[in-house]
């Protein structure tokens, strides 16, 4: 009777360590975790009288290559338009990055098992994901491509439009032959496999 | 009357050339405002994870020294953005120069101490890996 106690308290006590084991690495294994903080993004709105375009050099792309998750945010401060006027509209009149200071991607890599890491290849990949922005969160499949390197680089690049309707982002009507109604965002991140300092 | 309509016409010419100034005006690449904080990366990193709507609050669109060592370097394009050192791997500060300010061939070393003055414009945590980045626009070593 006393073994079968013994023997209860063992397994629940294995148990429960298991657990602990578990939630205690969740946190510090990134071992699996390719990322880089300078990411490039660039936006285009091609409309009837002008195209004006904005590059932001600080986008930070996480992504997991076990798991598939990828997250992408960027501060829609950092984006810098070649006209000092057009930079302070899309802040305060358009994007109100005072209120909505981040652009977030959140999603998972299509697939992400039929990538061999370890070799000099270009994957055609696709990311099923929701994009948020100027507080609206919307479905986006977005397409792209991965090349991986062998000094443990992944370059991930994708081209795609968001209709800025769909974010509540209101176009005054003196500015719809200025400003797009769908804006083409393309992403340029050269990723390394993240290591420990 | 023609007197009047002289004046008018100035007037116009006067605000259309200003209001043709002001569109025309280039984003600045470096700030000219003075800074209003000196800390090293590693500190306001510190700040910022105790109290982060204070600390936005505080540095918010404003112009900060900030002392720390190189961890990473890129050239994107006109722009050269050098990494500070966090409190661990995690974390960094991010500093965006443009290549006017900042030439290629002094770009500092990873492992060197540097010195910049620069425009404070967010603080990122990523939700995957929690990294916590912050982000510096129109820099400039000094």
């Amino acid at each position: 009777m006393i073994g079968i106690k013994n023997l209860k308290l063992a397994v629940l006590s294995g148990i429960a360590l298991m657990f602990l084991f578990a939630f205690s690495n969740k946190k510090s294994d990134n071992s699996d975790k390719w990322l880089t903080k300078t990411g490039k993004i660039t936006f285009k709105s091609t409309a009837d009288e002008e195209i004006i375009t904005a590059v932001s050099n600080q986008a930070g792309l996480v992504f997991s290559q076990t798991s598939g998750n990828i997250v992408v945010s960027i501060p829609i401060k950092s984006f810098i338009f070649e006209k000092k006027l057009m930079q302070t509209h899309f802040n305060e009149n358009y994007m109100e990055s005072g209120k909505y200071p981040n652009a977030t991607f959140s999603g998972i890599i299509n697939k992400i098992g039929t990538i061999n890491f370890g070799k000099d290849t270009t994957y055609d990949v696709s990311c099923t994901g929701q994009l948020t922005m100027h507080g609206q969160t919307k479905p986006l499949v977005i397409k792209g491509t991965i090349k991986i390197s062998k000094n443990a680089n992944a370059l991930i690049n994708c081209n795609f439009d968001v209709k800025l309707a769909d974010y509540k982002i209101d176009r005054p009507k003196l500015m719809l032959k200025k400003i797009a109604e769908n804006i083409n965002i393309t992403l340029e991140s050269d990723c390394s496999k993240f290591a420990k300092k | 009357m023609k007197k009047f309509f002289t004046f008018l016409f100035i007037a116009a010419l006067g605000a259309g050339g200003f209001a043709y100034y002001f569109y025309q005006q280039k984003t600045e690449k470096t700030t000219t405002d003075k800074s209003i904080a000196v800390f090293t990366s590693k500190d306001l990193l510190t700040e910022f994870n105790a109290n982060e709507a204070g600390a936005n609050k505080k540095y918010g669109d404003q112009t900060i020294t900030l002392e720390g060592t190189v961890f990473n370097t890129t050239v994107s394009d006109n722009n050269i953005l050098i990494e500070l050192e966090g409190n661990d791997a995690l974390e960094s500060v991010i500093c965006n120069f443009d290549i006017t300010s900042l030439p290629i061939e002094k770009i500092p070393k990873i492992g060197e101490s540097i010195k910049i003055k620069g425009k404070f414009i967010a603080f990122t945590i990523e939700p995957l890996m929690e990294t916590k980045t912050i982000s510096m626009v129109q820099c400039l070593i000094i």
